[in-house]
C-alpha cells in the first residue's frame, strides 16, 4: 500500500518552495556484472532471454551484450529441454513450433546460463492468470490537472486464494507503455501482498494505470493531451508472475520512481535477483527469470 | 581506582550520616509556591536560597518549593531571572508556608534571553545534557514564514538535528524520531507536526516552558530511548484578562487568558488556523479549486486552586491537518490530548502530583467519489494513563522522588474497506492492546559543598496482551527477506501474550570545582516498548506505531555522558562541553521493499539490529547585554548494524551528521527595535548512490554493486535567516501593544539538498532504446522566503 503515500496535495504545497536541479555526480562504477533478463510466457511468440552487462549509471548507451553464453531452459515438470540460441546482440531466442508451448499451469522451470567459467541457474513456476473481461473507455472532463479526453480502464478479477501477483502491461498502438511510473503491478487485485483482499475486481488505481502517464516537463508526453484518441488500439496483458518476480519489479519501480516521493523517499535497495551462481565463488549475477501465463485483450477506441 | 573507591566509601558514609542526622536536631520546613506577580503564572526553577547556610532549592515544575532547616531565624533570597530578588526574614520555629509573587509590573526588569534559569544554574545544577528554552527567546528567533516554532528552535541546540527541512520530528544524540517522548502537559503527543514537518503542534502563545532531556535522564521519566521533550503550558493569567494574537502568511492565532476567580482559578484558550487553501484558491483552476489544505489547533487549560494544599489543572489539545480534493480524495490527521493534574501537598515536605491523561493520534484516508469504487482507511493509537509522582524534601541536601505510571494502549492500525466495482472487502487489521507500567525511586543528594548526586532506578513493565492473535514466523530464506508466517495463536481479552520487564538504573554526579565551574557525569539505561514503523526518509503521518510483541523486542539504550561547565564574567558567558556515548539494542529496520502499511503480518518484515551513537557537544552562550546569543556545535556519529543490510557491517543512519553548527544572535538597538540572525551548518546526511545500471524487462534499473547502504554523503547544508522586530510605541495609557516581525529565511538563497535522486530523464524512450539517467538534487526550500507577521497583545 506504499503507493497511497503519493499524496498530490503535499506535492502541490511543496511545489511552491521546492526545486529540483540535475547535478553532476560520479557513479564510482568499478565492475561489470552479468545481467539475465528472462521474462518468458506461454504465448506462441518467440521467447527471448537477453544477456548483458551492467554499466556506469550515467552511461546513456545500450547495455553491453553478452554474446558468448549458453542458455538452456528445462521444464522440470515435463522433463523437456528447450534450446535457446544466440541471434545476435545478446538475444537468445526460442520460437515454438505450431502447437508447441513452453508448458502448462503449475509447471516448474529451470533456466541455466553458462558464461565464461561460471554456471548460473534460476527457477520459476507457471502460475495461472485470470482473463481480462473488458477494456472500457470514456470521455472525461478535466480533473485534478488531467486534461479532458478519452481514458480507459480494464476489468479483470483476481484469482481466488491469497498471494496472486500480476504484472499488467499496456500497449498503445503496439507501443509498450514503458515509463517506470507506468509499471503496473498488482497483488491480489490491490497494490501489495498482505492487504488481505482476495478475488476482488482489480481496484481502480490498477484498472486505470493503462493510461499513459504524462509529465509536465516532458517533451514527448504533453500533459495537455489525453491518453487516448479515437482510432487508438489498446492492448492489455496480464502476466501472472511469481511472488519473487513481483518483489523484484516492485523494488525496481520504487527505485526508479523514488524521486517523485520527495521527502518520503524509500531507502535505496537492489532488486533481489533469482539468478544464482552454482560455483561458490561465481560472481553475482543480476536480473530475473520468470515464466508467466499471459491473458490479453485488445480494443480499438471508436 | 583506589581513590574512587575511597570516595565511594565516603559517599556511602555520608549517606548514612545524613539519614541519621535527620533526628539529631529539631527541624522545620519552609514551603510554598513561587509565581509571577503580574500574570500569576507559577515560576519553574526559581531559586530559594539561604546565604548563611549556603543552601537552597529551586521551585519544581509546578512552582512548589520546600526547604527543611534547623530551627532558627534565616534570611531567605527568592530569585528568578528577570525579576528583582526578594529577601525575606523567616523565623523558622514551626513549619511555615510562604507563597510569594515575584516581580509585578513595576518591579519587572528587562527580560533576559536564552534561559529562564538562575544565573549559574547550568554550572551548579546537577542535571546535565538538558536544555531549556523560554518563550521570550523563542519569539525573537527568525522563523520560517514568520511563525515562532518550538520544534524548529530546539534544533538550534547541541545534540539535536533533523534529517532535513520539512521532516517531522527531530533526532537527539543520534536517536531516531520515535525515541523522543514529546509531552504536552504530561500527555504524550504522537505526531508533533503540522503540514508534515514545517510547523509543530505547540502554540507558542500557550507554551510556558520547554525542557529537553538528552541524557542523564532521571528515573522519573521513562518510555523512550533518547530524549524527553517536556512542554508545559501556561496556566492562564490569574490577575487580569490578557489577549495575544498574530497574523502571518500561513496562519493567524489568538490566545485569551483570564482569571475565573481571581488568584484561585484561571484559564487560557489559544487557537490557530492556517489559510493556505483560502489564499491559494484564486490561483487554482477548475477542479483544483476544491482543494482543501489547512490545519488548526486549539489549546485549552484551566486550573482551580481548591485551597493551599490542593490545586487542579485541566489541559487539552485538539489539532488536525486536512488535505482534500473535493470528493475524490481526503486525508487528515490529528492529535488530541487531555490531562488532568492534581497537585496535593501532604505536608510542607511532601509534594505530590497525580496526572491522568488521555492521548489519541488518528488519521484517515479516503479515495473515490462513488460507493462502487472507494477506499477508506482510519487508524489510531489511543492511550490512557495514570501517573502519580511524589517529591519528599527531606532536607535541602536530600530530595527523594518516587512514583509510578500505568499506561493502557489501544492500537488500531487499520479500519479499512476497499470497494471495487461495487464489491466491498473489509481489510481491517486486528486491534492490539498493551499495558505499560513503571515504578521509580530516585534520590538527589548534596554531599558537602562540592558533590551532588542523583541516583535511582526505574522498573518498567510491558505486557502485549489480548484480545488478539500472536503470530509466529519462520526463518527468512535470505537475511533481507520477509519471514514467513508459520503459526497463529488466539488470546482472550486481557490475556498476556508476551511480557517484558527491565530495570533501568539512572545516575548522575556533579563535582563543583568552584562557583563558576563544575564537572558532571551521568549514566542512564532506557527501555522503549512501542515503535514507530517508518522506512521513508522523513516520517509520514500514516506511519504506524507497533507495540513490542512476541516478535519485536523492546528497544534498549545505555548512555554515558560527561561534561565540563564553566561560566565567565559573572555568568555573562555560559559554556559547556559534553561527551556522550550511547549503545542501543533492538533497533528497528526493514527488509528491502517492506510493506508496512495495511499488513497484518508486518512483524515478518522487520529486522532488528544494534545501534551506537557518540559525540561531543559544545555550547557557548552570552546571556547579558544588548548583544546576546549562543553558539552550538555537535560532532557526532550515529550508526547501525543490522543483519542483511550493508553486508552485515555498521552503516551510518540516514540522519547522521558529522558536524552540526548553529549560531544564534540577538542585537537590541533600542527598546523598540531589535534584530536576530541564525546561521546553521551541517554535514550532508548519508545517502545511497547507485554505481551502475542495467536493463531488465525494458526498464533501466539502478544498482549498487557492493550492496552498501548510505555509502555517500549529500552536500552540506547551510542557511542564514534574519529577522527584525519593531515594537509599537509604548504608551502607558494604552494596554494595546503590538509588534511587527520581518524575517527572511534562507537569505542567500541556497538550494540546500534534502536528497539526491537518481532517475531516468522523464522523456518517454522508444522501446529498445537506451534511457538517459540522471542525478537530481531535491531542495525542499529552493529560494529565500521573506515574511511579515503582526503580533499584538492587550
Amino acid at each position: 500500500m506504499n503507493k497511497l503515500l503519493y499524496i498530490p496535495a503535499f506535492l502541490l504545497l511543496l511545489a511552491s518552495f521546492s526545486c529540483e536541479d540535475v547535478v553532476d555526480i560520479n557513479a564510482n562504477f568499478d565492475k561489470s556484472e552479468l545481467v539475465v533478463d528472462a521474462w518468458l510466457n506461454q504465448l506462441d511468440t518467440t521467447q527471448t532471454v537477453f544477456l548483458s552487462l551492467t554499466q556506469d549509471y550515467f552511461q546513456a548507451s545500450a547495455s553491453p551484450a553478452v554474446t558468448d553464453a549458453t542458455v538452456t531452459l528445462l521444464n522440470d515438470t515435463k522433463g523437456t529441454q528447450i534450446p535457446f540460441t544466440h541471434k545476435g546482440n545478446g538475444a537468445y531466442e526460442w520460437t515454438p513450433q505450431p502447437g508447441e508451448t513452453i508448458g502448462e499451469v503449475g509447471d516448474e522451470f529451470t533456466l541455466s546460463v553458462s558464461y565464461q567459467d561460471w554456471n548460473y541457474q534460476a527457477g520459476s513456476q507457471l502460475n495461472p492468470v485470470p482473463p481480462i473481461d473488458s477494456i472500457v473507455y470514456e470521455v472525461r472532463e478535466e480533473e485534478l490537472g488531467s486534461p479532458a479526453g478519452i481514458y480507459a480502464q480494464f476489468y479483470a478479477r483476481d484469482l481466488p486464494g491469497e498471494g496472486n501477483t500480476y504484472w499488467i502491461k499496456t500497449y498503445k498502438n503496439g507501443m509498450f507503455l514503458n515509463k517506470p511510473s507506468e509499471m503496473n503491478l498488482s497483488a491480489d487485485g490491490t497494490f501489495d501482498l498482505g492487504s488481505g483482499t482476495d478475488a476482488i475486481v482489480f481496484i481502480p488505481p490498477i484498472r486505470e494505470t493503462i493510461n499513459r502517464i504524462a509529465d509536465a516537463d516532458d517533451t514527448e508526453d504533453d500533459d495537455t493531451v489525453p491518453p487516448y484518441a479515437i482510432g487508438d488500439q489498446i492492448r492489455v496483458e496480464i502476466h501472472a508472475i511469481t511472488i519473487p518476480a513481483f518483489r523484484f519489479l516492485g523494488i525496481a519501480r520504487e527505485q526508479m520512481t523514488n524521486g517523485s516521493n520527495g521527502i518520503f523517499a524509500l531507502p535505496v535497495a537492489n532488486s533481489p535477483s533469482n539468478v544464482i551462481g552454482l560455483e561458490a565463488d561465481a560472481p553475482k549475477a543480476l536480473g530475473f527469470f520468470n515464466v508467466a501465463m499471459v491473458s490479453a485483450l485488445e480494443v480499438v477506441v471508436e | 581506582m583506589k581513590t574512587i573507591l575511597t570516595q565511594l566509601r565516603l559517599v556511602l558514609l555520608a549517606l548514612s550520616l545524613s539519614t541519621l542526622s535527620l533526628h539529631a536536631q529539631e527541624k522545620f520546613s519552609l514551603s510554598g509556591y513561587i509565581s509571577d506577580g503580574e500574570t500569576g503564572e507559577t515560576l519553574i526553577g526559581a531559586t530559594i536560597y539561604v546565604p548563611s547556610l549556603q543552601q537552597g532549592v529551586t521551585s519544581n515544575e509546578y512552582g512548589f518549593y520546600s526547604l527543611t532547616l534547623p530551627a532558627a531565624t534565616y534570611e531567605v533570597e527568592y530569585s528568578y531571572v528577570g525579576f528583582e530578588t526578594i529577601l525575606e526574614t523567616i523565623d523558622l520555629t514551626k513549619n511555615t508556608t510562604l507563597s510569594l509573587e515575584l516581580g509585578g509590573s513595576a518591579q519587572q526588569l528587562e527580560e533576559v534571553v536564552v534561559t529562564s534559569e538562575a544565573a549559574n544554574r547550568n554550572v551548579s545544577d546537577l542535571q546535565m545534557s538538558t536544555n531549556s528554552l523560554d518563550m521570550t527567546t523563542l519569539k525573537k528567533l527568525p522563523a520560517l514564514l514568520g511563525e515562532v516554532e518550538v520544534l524548529r528552535s530546539i534544533q538550534l541546540l547541541p545534540g539535536v538535528s533533523t534529517v532535513g527541512e520539512g521532516a517531522t520530528g527531530f533526532n537527539v544524540r543520534g536517536g531516531s524520531i520515535d525515541q523522543n517522548l514529546v509531552l504536552l502537559d504530561e500527555a504524550p503527543v504522537y505526531n508533533s507536526a503540522h503540514l508534515f514537518g514545517f510547523f509543530s503542534v505547540f502554540n507558542p502563545d500557550a507554551v510556558k516552558d520547554v525542557e529537553l532531556f538528552k541524557g542523564g535522564i532521571p528515573a522519573r521519566y521513562g518510555g523512550r530511548l533518547s530524549s524527553i521533550l517536556d512542554v508545559r503550558m501556561k496556566e492562564g493569567n490569574s490577575k487580569k484578562l490578557a489577549v495575544n494574537g498574530g497574523v502571518g502568511f500561513i496562519f493567524s492565532r489568538l490566545a485569551v487568558e483570564a482569571p475565573i476567580v481571581k488568584d484561585k482559578a484561571s484559564f487560557i484558550v489559544a487557537a490557530r488556523r492556517s489559510y493556505i487553501d483560502v489564499l491559494a484558491k484564486p490561483f487554482l483552476n477548475g477542479d483544483l479549486g476544491e482543494t482543501t489544505l489547512n490545519f488548526y489547533d486549539l489549546t485549552l487549560k484551566t486550573n482551580y486552586k481548591l485551597n493551599d494544599n490542593n490545586q487542579f489543572f485541566l489541559s487539552g489539545y485538539f489539532g488536525r491537518d486536512n488535505f482534500g480534493f473535493g470528493d475524490a480524495a481526503g486525508f487528515n490527521w490529528g492529535n488530541q490530548t487531555t490531562s488532568l493534574r492534581w497537585n496535593h501537598i501532604f505536608s510542607n515536605k511532601l509534594f505530590a502530583n497525580t496526572t491522568l491523561y488521555y492521548s489519541n493520534y488518528d488519521y484517515s484516508i479516503d479515495f473515490g467519489d462513488t460507493a462502487e469504487n472507494a477506499f477508506d482507511w482510519t487508524a489510531k493509537i489511543v492511550n490512557t494513563s495514570i501517573k502519580p509522582r511524589f517529591t519528599y524534601y527531606i532536607t535541602p541536601k536530600n530530595i527523594l522522588r518516587f512514583g509510578g505510571q500505568a499506561i493502557h494502549y489501544r492500537f488500531e492500525p487499520a479500519n479499512a474497506f476497499i470497494s471495487s466495482d461495487g464489491e466491498t472487502q473489509d481489510i481491517s487489521l486486528d486491534e492490539r492492546f498493551a499495558l505499560e507500567g513503571g515504578l521509580y525511586v530516585e534520590n538527589e543528594q548534596t554531599l558537602g559543598k562540592r558533590w551532588q548526586l542523583n541516583y535511582g532506578v526505574r522498573w518498567s513493565y510491558f505486557s502485549f496482551m489480548g484480545k488478539g492473535n500472536a503470530y509466529t514466523f519462520g526463518d527468512a530464506l535470505a537475511p533481507n527477506e520477509g519471514r514467513p508466517l508459520i503459526g497463529i495463536e488466539a488470546f482472550g481479552k486481557g490475556e498476556s501474550i508476551q511480557d517484558f520487564n527491565n530495570f533501568e538504573p539512572r545516575a548522575a554526579i556533579k563535582y563543583q570545582l568552584s562557583p563558576d565551574n563544575s564537572i558532571k557525569a551521568s549514566y542512564n539505561r532506557t527501555a522503549q516498548y512501542i515503535h514507530l514503523l517508518s522506512n521513508t526518509v522523513a516520517s509520514t503521518p500514516v506511519d504506524i506505531w507497533l507495540p513490542s510483541t512476541n516478535n519485536v523486542q523492546p528497544q534498549m539504550a545505555d548512555q554515558f555522558a560527561i561534561g565540563y561547565f564553566q561560566n565567565f564574567k559573572d555568568n555573562t558567558y555560559e559554556t559547556s562541553i559534553e561527551f556522550y556515548y550511547k549503545k542501543m539494542a533492538h533497533q528497528i529496520d526493514y527488509i528491502d521493499g517492506a510493506d508496512l502499511l495495511l499488513n497484518e503480518f508486518v512483524e515478518g518484515q522487520i529486522l532488528e539490529g544494534d545501534g551506537r551513537a557518540y559525540g561531543m557537544e559544545v555550547l557557548v552562550q552570552k546571556n547579558k547585554g544588548t548583544f546576546t546569543g549562543w553558539i552550538s556545535y555537535t560532532l557526532g556519529r550515529s550508526e547501525r548494524l543490522v543483519e542483511g543490510i550493508n553486508n552485515d557491517e555498521w552503516y551510518p543512519n540516514r540522519f547522521d551528521q558529522t558536524h552540526n553548527l548553529s549560531l544564534t544572535t540577538f542585537y537590541e538597538f533600542t527598546k523598540r527595535f531589535s534584530v536576530s540572525a541564525v546561521f546553521v551548518y551541517n554535514t550532508g546526511t548519508p545517502a545511497t548512490f547507485p554505481t551502475s545500471r542495467y536493463t531488465v524487462a525494458g526498464y533501466t534499473i539502478p544498482h549498487v554493486t557492493d550492496g552498501s547502504r548510505n555509502n555517500v554523503r549529500i552536500p552540506s547544508y547551510h542557511r542564514l535567516d534574519l529577522s527584525a522586530t519593531l515594537e509599537g510605541k509604548r504608551n502607558e495609557e494604552r494596554r494595546w501593544q503590538s509588534s511587527w516581525v520581518f524575517s527572511v529565511y534562507n537569505v542567500y538563497n541556497r538550494r540546500n539538498p534534502f536528497a539526491i535522486y537518481f532517475q531516468q530523464a522523464s522523456d518517454r524512450i522508444p522501446v529498445g532504446q537506451p534511457a538517459t539517467t540522471e542525478a537530481v538534487r531535491f531542495s525542499v526550500v529552493g529560494n529565500f522566503i521573506p515574511s511579515i507577521a503582526y503580533n499584538f497583545k492587550f
